[in-house]
């Protein structure tokens, strides 16, 4: 009897662990609704999210009121949390442009404290860029643009321009060797650059590589080949074909008179450093998700393969391994 | 079900699941102990270790003026072995919070708003532990050495991933789970051996009993192993001493009573074989020799009569039949039926008594203890007469009664032994006084079924004293 007991108790102890493991899983899927708005801790060394709700759906006014908003303490949270602004600090006007919000703030916010301007930087980039036609925050004091320590215009602001807790993610990095090209120093050939770099593990490697191709080449002698501007709407594998999505600045940009880019290389830098580096060997790439579309010379509706007479050998160049370049050229000539 | 459980319920299979239950909790509070401390040991070494470098770097980072301009190989390569040593990330803030080095080339040029390196701009360097996310945070303050302000012109912050730490504790842990694993079974054989032989000694008593009930009663057992099997063998011995004691005097008490009995026999038999072997034998010769036998008849008689009360007063004290009297009644009744053999013998009856005494008594078993203490005071007075003085007295538990006579006294080395059946004090004397010598046995054998004591004290020639001790209350 009494062994009967131990046992009970042993499978009671056992589920009741399960449960709890359960019980914390489903506690995780929560959503949350509405805006952030950004407080101060009472230490003054941290932002502090609060969720509101928000009536004003027109952009601007939208913006009025959450910056209304933030200037009033959650009722429930006095004692931990301080506004973000503070006395000697009040905005003067903002005015939206596209999708660039530029605020004007009073004389005071000169005065701040480094480690105050930066939480208060970072708060009201982070809060305006809730609104989805806000894409870019800009400071001005006084209706001058706001400069760094050495006179340098800070400019258009992200919300990814700033960042918390680096070492969360540490164990979610990994380290990669990409072979990327670029233009050669006439823009007619393309050549492969080796780097190591570090990506998140969430974020696919064919992305990374477009990413790295977009940020442009690091070694001497090498030239840019994609605009810095570029944004990447998708990068994706399937059965070894990657479609890349790219947004129309691809075509506006590339087809823009003032360009001084070359649209084959561009186009092709993409498909040899997918090709070299992840699992595909056909691109797909698309505008908006719209193939038919040509950039430059090329035909985008087509799939697109590596071709090696855009490469720059450096074998052509070199003597002592002509079997080596022999054998290049064989299999140039398998692969056209 | 019952003998399925038997093994359950042994003292070997407890030994074994307290054995096993300890030495498994052992193993596993030690394994998880070495295991935790693992971690915390290789965390705090490699916090020091990291923050000792970043200390140097950051020292060299201010004097260089790096700051200002973060283009120096040397420091580079350093911070880059570093990270690559312990898989870490360093990012160099500057005083604008602006990220100005990163090792991992994603975040140059963005800001630094995390509430450590506020902190450490402030003075508060940390570092510290994230067991959950697996890394070690720490901000090291750039502060140049040689200035006097002490002014922090750039944080450093280093997060270094412990996942190979963590991998390493999952290696140990698998090996300890290992070791467990095959420990176990070698702890339960361990065990089941060691309970065999701790429980030995208790099965050898079993064994050696067995063996005496199956008819050694002369040998003992010495089972000496632990003190508690040499005190179970010791009581026990002592138990069959007393049994053997017991046995020896019933077989003596048999021959005894059949000696008892056989004498009286013996006589009659002589006196009718003589009676048949006359011729012509005289009426009168006849009739005194019938007379004779008769006599010898009432004697087989008492005897077996006393046989019978001594049986029944060996039975247990269930037997007893309580009733709450009057001692001094029942004295007193006592006496006066033996007055008339009093007087016969020239003996006087005094009864001493000091209040009525109720006690709780079987009245039948202490009338025949008492009437054969007073009668032996008669019987064994002075042949020219005497006294027998009885008194009676109580405390608040018990009542006491002693009778005293003044008669030929009992020796001293006979006084261990009157309460023996059949023991006569004097063998020669005993035919002409009568008695069965069973007396004495049968109030003993009475008085102590009550719970009570009886003692003699007595000089030889001059009187004998019987004081009797009994609870005024029976209890069972």
């Amino acid at each position: 009897m009494k062994k009967l007991i131990i046992w009970i108790s042993c499978i009671v102890i056992l589920l009741a662990g399960l449960g709890g493991a359960a019980y914390h899983l489903l506690q995780d899927a929560g959503e949350e609704e509405g805006y952030r708005l950004y407080f101060l801790s009472q230490e003054e060394d941290q932002l502090v999210p609060v969720l509101h709700e928000a009536e004003e759906s027109d952009p601007s006014a939208l913006a009025a009121e959450l910056y209304i908003l933030q200037q009033t303490l959650p009722q429930d949270r006095q004692d931990e949390l301080k506004l973000l602004l503070p006395d000697t600090v009040t905005l003067l006007n903002l005015t939206l442009e596209e999708d660039q919000l530029h605020l004007n703030f009073s004389s005071g916010y000169a005065d701040l404290s480094a480690e105050r301007e930066i939480l208060v930087r970072a708060g009201m980039v982070r809060l305006f860029t809730q609104i989805p036609e806000v894409k870019k925050v800009q400071f001005q004091i006084e209706g001058n643009p706001l400069t760094n320590s050495d006179g340098v215009e800070i400019g258009l602001m992200t919300a990814g321009k700033f960042v918390e807790n680096s070492g969360k993610e540490i164990n979610s990095y990994l380290k990669t060797t990409l072979t990327l090209y670029f233009a050669n120093e006439d823009g007619t050939l393309l050549v492969p650059e080796v780097r190591s770099v570090y990506y998140n593990s969430n974020v696919p490697l064919e992305r990374v590589v477009v990413e790295q191709l977009i940020s442009g080449p690091k070694e001497e002698g090498h030239y840019t080949v994609l605009p810095s501007e570029l944004n990447i709407l998708s990068v994706t594998i399937q059965d070894g074909i990657c479609y890349v999505n790219l947004d129309d600045s691809f075509v506006s940009l590339l087809n823009n008179p003032s360009n001084t880019l070359n649209e084959e290389l561009a186009v092709y830098s993409v498909v040899s450093s997918i090709t070299e580096t992840c699992k595909a060997d056909r691109i797909q790439i698309s505008i908006n998700g719209n193939t038919n579309v040509e950039v430059g010379s090329v035909d985008l509706s087509n799939l697109l393969t590596l071709r090696q007479d855009l490469i720059f050998h450096e074998e052509e160049n070199d003597a002592e391994n002509e079997t080596e370049a022999q054998d290049e050229t064989a299999m140039k000539g398998s692969s056209e | 079900m019952k003998g399925k459980w038997k093994y359950f319920r042994s003292l070997r299979f407890v030994i074994l699941v307290i054995m096993t239950l300890m030495s498994i909790t052992a193993a596993v509070v030690v394994e998880t102990t070495i295991v935790r401390s693992y971690e915390d040991r290789a965390v705090s070494q490699r916090t020091v270790i990291v923050k000792n470098q970043s200390d140097m770097i950051c020292n060299q980072l201010a004097v260089s003026g790096y700051m200002e301009n973060p283009h120096n190989e040397v420091i580079d390569s350093e911070i880059s072995m570093l990270t690559s040593i312990y898989g870490g990330r360093i990012l160099i803030v500057d005083q604008s919070y602006r990220i100005i080095r990163d090792t991992y080339d994603l975040d140059r040029g963005k800001y630094l708003i995390s509430q450590e390196v506020i902190q450490c701009f402030r003075g508060n360097e940390i570092s510290q532990y994230d067991g959950d996310n697996q890394y070690i945070e720490m901000t090291v303050a750039i502060t140049d050495p040689d200035s006097s302000d002490k002014e922090v012109t750039g944080v450093m912050l280093i997060s270094v991933s412990t996942e190979e730490i963590e991998n390493s504790r999952q290696v140990l842990r698998q090996k300890g789970t290992m070791i467990l694993g095959i420990t176990v079974p070698l702890i339960l054989i361990f065990g089941f051996i060691l309970s065999a032989v701790l429980v030995s000694p208790f099965e050898k008593i079993t064994s050696s009993l067995e063996h005496m009930t199956d008819g050694y009663p002369e040998e003992r057992i010495a089972v000496n192993d632990y003190m508690e099997t040499a005190l179970i063998s010791d009581a026990f011995n002592a138990v069959l001493d007393r049994l053997r004691i017991l046995d020896e005097s019933r077989q003596e008490f048999v021959s005894n009573v059949s000696h008892e009995l056989k004498t009286p026999l013996a006589s009659m038999k002589v006196l009718a074989d003589v009676l048949n072997m006359q011729e012509d034998v005289p009426a009168e010769q006849y009739r005194e020799f019938m007379q004779d036998i008769s006599q010898e008849i009432d004697r087989e008689n008492s005897i077996i009569t006393d046989l019978l009360s001594l049986v029944k007063m060996d039975k247990k004290a269930q037997d007893l039949n309580i009733d709450t009297v009057n001692i001094n009644e029942m004295l007193g009744l006592i006496l006066k039926r033996l007055t008339p053999i009093a007087a016969k013998a020239n003996v006087e009856l005094i009864l001493d008594t000091f209040r009525p005494i109720m006690a709780e008594v079987d009245q039948t078993k202490l009338t025949l203890a008492f009437s054969n203490l007073v009668e032996n005071g008669i019987k064994y007075n002075q042949p020219e007469g005497g006294w027998v003085r009885i008194t009676l007295n109580e405390d608040n538990k018990y009542f006491y009664v002693t009778v005293a006579d003044s008669g030929i006294g009992i020796p001293e080395e006979a006084q261990n032994h009157i309460f023996e059946r059949f023991y006569r004090v004097d063998k020669s004397h005993s035919r002409e006084i009568g008695g069965t010598g069973l007396g004495l046995a049968i109030a003993r054998g009475a008085i102590v079924m009550h719970r009570g004591a009886i003692k003699v004290h007595s000089i030889d020639g001059e009187g004998t004293t019987f004081s009797v001790r009994i609870p005024l209350l029976h209890n069972i």
